[in-house]
């Protein structure tokens, strides 16, 4: 996905924030063509359904009324974990 | 995959303790057999980010991340096919970029991914079964 078709899909989520927030609250929002897509309860859903449709994309999958800033796990923070 | 799970534990509790239960997974159209870590500890679930870019993973969205250093401003968050062997799954899910590759891992998967299974854990056998 090219960074402008991503922020065209990012923009129309900003555009709609207030209301999406009101209306779906939690839920997964699939973005795609610059319209809504669809609402789904998991983003495992959202995702199995933006490939089904739309293939590899453009298209903006996040969840509605998530916090600006996702937090990094702390074993990839501290490095905890350790595959071997 | 049966009701009672499939056990991806380790022979014993001290190699459970060190290394922690993990999954072998395939990423995308890649063959190799990659790490995953289950981290009940993290809330979502994240890829590592030059494996991401090398496999070509479509971005989904960009946010920022915290961590205790501070914050990254436009971390790009991935869209995956994840083949799960062992429990014979293909599964899409979204995963938030980082770095993984100190720890030797390609995945880990947080409590977004564990939402939809049952895993149980036993620190004194080893024994980690995971069933959905």
């Amino acid at each position: 996905m090219t960074e402008t078709a991503l922020d065209e899909q990012i923009a129309v989520y900003e555009s709609i924030r207030d209301e999406l927030e009101r209306e779906h609250l939690g839920e997964w929002i699939l973005v795609h063509g610059g319209v809504v897509a669809g609402y789904f309860e998991t983003h495992w859903d959202a995702a199995e359904a933006a490939v089904q449709r739309f293939g590899d994309g453009p298209y903006l999958i996040r969840e509605v009324g998530a916090p600006d800033a996702l937090q990094i796990p702390a074993a990839v923070q501290f490095g905890l974990a350790r595959g071997r | 995959m049966v009701d009672d799970g499939v056990d991806i534990g380790h022979p014993d509790g001290a190699s459970l303790l060190a290394v922690g239960p993990f999954l072998f997974i395939r990423v995308g159209r890649d063959s190799a057999d990659r790490r995953a870590l289950l981290d009940t500890g993290a809330s979502l679930s994240c890829i590592d980010v030059e494996l991401a870019d090398a496999l070509g993973l479509p971005i989904v969205d960009r946010r920022q991340l915290t961590s205790v250093t501070g914050v990254t401003e436009g971390s790009p968050v991935y869209l995956a096919r994840m083949r799960i062997p062992t429990l014979d799954r293909v599964v899409h899910g979204t995963f938030a970029g980082v770095s993984l590759g100190s720890l030797n891992l390609a995945v880990l998967l947080g409590r977004d991914f564990l939402a939809r299974y049952r895993m149980v854990y036993d620190g004194r056998s080893g024994s980690v079964t995971l069933a959905g």
